[in-house]
């Protein structure tokens, strides 16, 4: 970092952050006790994506990275995507089981 | 050698962090795995040969095939070519070693000895047994595998950690450390495949140690992520091709880069169309992770995915038929010198063409129906691996050996060893597409079902011991031009490239100060004085006239047509580098070795004096750090678009975090994968409290912002502020460790255990594997902490950022983990 200077953040924006994410951590909770989700699996994966861009803009600066350090762990997360995605696709057609969940 | 050099000798291999030291050591440990593999399948070709006899055993037939696919992928080819990479690599790019020297032979030392580990089986009931694909759910049930499958299980997942290890290293090198000049398009193509293999590296391991670690629970544990209908097979054939379908480009294209580099060479003409090469590879690497399911094809998946699949298989081969043809055009009308690498790889690229071409076939969905599980596939794979992909590593053996070692091999001998090896491959493998889809592959007698397949394994067999027999040949070969070979020039082919411009074999430090490589292609070496004279631009531009005469080296000119072999000379000037050795990569590996011997074998007392060793191991690397025994600074003038600014530490760090945070998605990927299929699933809120974990994630969020808080004290110089944050840090994620110790605790006084069912086990898996990180991040800030009430971060902070970032990390996962196990 010291080759490019050091980030701009400030105690201030840290603060912010943590606060925002305690509130969507809170929310969660909330909007999931209430019943009140549309699809309650869409909107936890969603808040962890919010949380997930704030805690590695600010919290681990990458907002101010090069775009080639962003490529990084974006590509990871894109080729993440791609495997779930294919691998969860490749057996939706075939019939679930029955009692595999049970605690 | 007296008693004393014996010891300092031996000293000196057992803790250097030499790059090209662990280069030697990378090579002689994967001939010596070779050796093993190769002499297994000396024994199952004669089994095969004649099967009415019963030379081996079904087990012992099982367990050599396993064993040798095993050795040969994954502790031969790749190591074999990485080996090389760590010698060349950075000759070719100018650098005086890799980014992280300690770390490198801590690469090293963790795959030496998950060999070993892999090899202990052999010393118990009988070593892995299963198939090198480890297919679930038979390799999931100890009650029908050995258990040295035990061993090889944990033996796969300490490889995966010394690989991306490995990964982070060369590409923090590659991008960072290259001389001033070194552009992109200058960067040899050797170079450029060792930087697409790692970054395929680097997203296919993590599923890969995730399968094994899932899989040795399943066995170990009582676990049933492979057992049971919504993981089983299924997850295990994804989990495993997605590692499995990149790992033929890993194997392969540190290949292809010394192919283009000795086809170039002696072809006396640059590679035709390098760019469109460099593209087409590149493109390769993004679809290489787009392939997988074609290995699914009969598993009764979605006919939509299979499609899609068929395509992208398809689509893959044309790259490689571009590479291909870019090498064939390079020797139109070129006036080709005929030695024993360009030989070899001439060979390897019609082997190229055969293997490939009969490759296309499994991206047919009803061909790959005929195929599968057949010797066709066999065929063809070999063609891959052993034609091509082997014989460009013994190409690029033969190319760089007199710059390794500075004496000539026997150019007759390595002639006749071509001409034996060309003509064992084929005998051996092309009896095999003969088959076709008759002989099934594994089969250890297949005598009662169809006799007439005796007279083609029997001349696979025989063709094996004329490779065999040419491969042995090869090791003469190498022993007499160490020991007696006649001394060469530091460039005997009249080759392009860095490498060629220092002596052979090169000095400790590689270059005599720093190499620079103007725009005419000619290649100075100055020192740190004459570039603060008249700096970069000026030296690059030519613009500095008497420059060679006045500068510490000799000018080199990389014209194709005119290439010289005058090593640089001159003063050591401008090197920053140090000789350092370093025992705590071994210590720390063989603590891993005994540990997982422990594991493996379920001996606590082994597992313990493991585990005593690995963080002794810890600790001396720890006293190391403070000691700064390790701080190799970055090279002062280097050409590093497009990371200008950014220094190694941190292209490091992410490249760490993008493979960790694979490791994660993986697991979660798993949970999401299990949890589609199956239609009954407690939601999290009955069995955890969200209220209890939602106090926790406020505890591990509140943690990293105190790390953050600390590190802004630190810049402002606050260091007494700063260790008080970072113990508030401590001190906060040891209370998330607490709760999370005291839920588990409820849990299994409840009875809730990891044979509860598969809620549970994700639970126990993914919370404990998370655990173990934020355990780990506590151990790195006490660290910190402690190192800035040394005042050891006045001028760097480096460190302290890159445990913010981890931190990070820590808590990215932690938001998905959350939600997934206390609210849906």
């Amino acid at each position: 970092m010291e080759a490019r200077g050091e980030f701009r953040i400030n105690e201030t924006v840290y603060v912010a952050v943590w606060l925002v994410l305690l509130v969507t951590a809170g929310i969660e909770v909330y909007v999931i006790k209430a019943g009140i989700a549309f699809n309650p699996i869409v909107f936890v994966f969603s808040m962890a994506m919010v949380q997930t861009s704030l805690i590695a803009l600010f919290f681990q600066h990458l907002r101010e990275e090069p775009s080639s350090v962003k490529l990084l762990p974006v590509s990871s997360l894109f080729m993440l995507i791609v495997l779930i995605s294919a691998a969860v696709t490749s057996v939706l057609a075939c019939t679930p089981y029955l009692g595999g969940g049970g605690a | 050698m007296g008693e004393d050099g014996l010891k300092n000798w031996i000293l000196r291999w057992l803790t250097t962090t030499n790059h090209k030291d662990i280069g030697i050591l990378y090579i002689v440990t994967s001939l010596y795995f070779f050796f093993i593999s190769g002499m297994l399948a000396m024994i199952f070709r004669v089994q095969l040969a004649a099967p009415e006899s019963n030379i081996i055993t079904g087990s012992d037939f099982y367990q050599a095939v396993t064993v040798h696919g095993l050795i040969m992928l994954l502790w031969f080819l790749s190591p074999f070519a990485f080996g090389l990479a760590n010698y060349i690599v950075p000759l070719q790019i100018g650098a005086r070693d890799l980014a992280f020297p300690r770390l490198n032979a801590l690469s090293y030392w963790l795959y030496a000895f998950s060999g070993f580990l892999l090899l202990s089986g052999f010393f118990v009931d009988g070593a892995i047994d299963t198939g090198w694909t480890l297919y679930a759910p038979l390799s999931a049930l100890p009650q029908y595998t050995t258990t040295g499958t035990n061993l090889g299980i944990l033996a796969i997942a300490l490889l995966s950690v010394s690989v991306t290890i490995s990964t982070v290293n060369f590409l923090a090198t590659i991008v960072k450390m290259r001389a001033p000049g070194m552009t992109w398009t200058r960067v040899p193509m050797f170079t450029w495949t060792i930087l697409f293999t790692v970054l395929m590296m680097l997203l296919a391991f993590p599923p890969l140690l995730i399968a094994g670690v899932l899989l040795f629970l399943d066995r170990v544990i009582g676990t049933t992520f492979f057992t049971s209908l919504q993981g089983g097979a299924l997850l295990w054939d994804h989990l495993f091709w997605f590692f499995g379908h990149p790992e033929v480009y890993i194997l392969l294209y540190p290949g292809l880069g010394i192919l283009a580099d000795v086809i170039s060479t002696f072809a006396r003409r640059p590679l035709y169309a390098k760019r469109f090469v460099i593209i087409a590879l590149f493109i390769a690497v993004a679809l290489s992770y787009l392939v997988w399911i074609h290995h699914l094809f009969i598993t009764g998946i979605g006919l939509t995915v299979r499609k899609i699949f068929s395509f992208t298989t398809a689509i893959i081969s044309i790259p490689f038929e571009m590479t291909a043809l870019a090498m064939i055009v390079t020797l139109y009308k070129a006036r080709i010198k005929y030695t024993a690498p360009m030989l070899f790889s001439l060979a390897a690229i019609f082997h190229f063409i055969i293997g490939g071409a009969t490759g296309v076939y499994q991206a047919s969905i009803i061909l790959d129906k005929a195929f599968r599980g057949a010797y066709w596939v066999v065929a063809h794979f070999h063609y891959i691996m052993v034609g091509t992909v082997l014989f460009a590593l013994i190409a690029g053996m033969y190319y760089w050996l007199p710059k390794m070692t500075g004496r000539m091999y026997s150019e007759k001998l390595a002639k006749i060893q071509f001409v034996l090896a060309v003509i064992g491959l084929n005998v051996l493998y092309f009896p095999q597409f003969i088959m076709i889809d008759d002989m099934p592959r594994r089969y250890y007698d297949y005598l009662h079902f169809n006799p007439d397949l005796k007279t083609l394994n029997v001349i696979s067999t025989i063709g094996a011991y004329i490779f065999a027999a040419s491969l042995f040949l090869g090791a003469y070969i190498l022993y007499k031009a160490i020991t007696s070979g006649p001394r060469v020039s530091a460039n005997p082919w009249g080759a392009w490239g860095l490498e060629w411009t220092i002596p052979s074999p090169p000095p400790r430090h590689n270059f005599d100060g720093t190499p620079v490589i103007r725009s005419d292609g000619s290649v100075v070496y100055v020192s740190d004085r004459e570039i603060s004279k008249y700096g970069l631009p000026a030296i690059m531009n030519m613009s500095v006239p008497g420059l060679d005469a006045e500068a510490s080296g000799s000018s080199v000119n990389w014209s194709r047509e005119t290439p010289q072999s005058t090593p640089g000379k001159g003063h050591h000037e401008g090197s920053h580098h140090e000789e350092h050795g370093s025992i705590s990569p071994l210590v720390l590996s063989l603590g891993s070795l005994v540990a997982l011997i422990g594991a493996g074998l379920t001996s606590v007392p082994l597992l313990l004096a493991g585990t005593i060793i690995f963080f002794l191991g810890i600790g001396k690397w720890i006293i190391e750090d403070i000691r700064g025994k390790f701080s190799e600074p970055e090279p002062k003038y280097k050409d590093d678009w497009p990371f200008i600014g950014v220094d190694k530490f941190r292209i490091g760090m992410w490249t760490f975090i993008a493979g960790e945070s694979f490791l994660f998605g993986t697991l979660i990927g798993v949970y999401i994968f299990i949890r589609s299929r199956s239609l009954a699933w407690p939601p999290g809120y009955e069995l955890h409290d969200p209220m209890i974990g939602l106090a926790n994630t406020f505890i591990l969020f509140t943690s990293a912002l105190l790390y953050g808080l600390g590190y802004l004290s630190l810049r402002r110089g606050l260091e007494g502020r700063a260790a008080g944050f970072f113990a508030g840090t401590i001190m906060f994620a040891s209370l998330f460790m607490a709760v999370k110790a005291i839920e588990w605790g409820e849990l299994v006084s409840e009875s809730y255990t990891l044979s509860s069912g598969l809620p549970l086990q994700l639970y126990y898996v993914l919370t404990g594997l998370h655990g173990a990180h934020v355990v780990a991040g506590i151990i790195a800030t006490a660290y910190v902490m402690m190192r800035t009430l040394m005042g050891a971060y006045r001028s760097s902070k480096t460190t302290v950022l890159m445990v913010g970032i981890y931190w990070g990390m820590v808590e990215i996962v932690w938001t998905f983990l959350f939600p997934m196990f206390y609210l849906i």
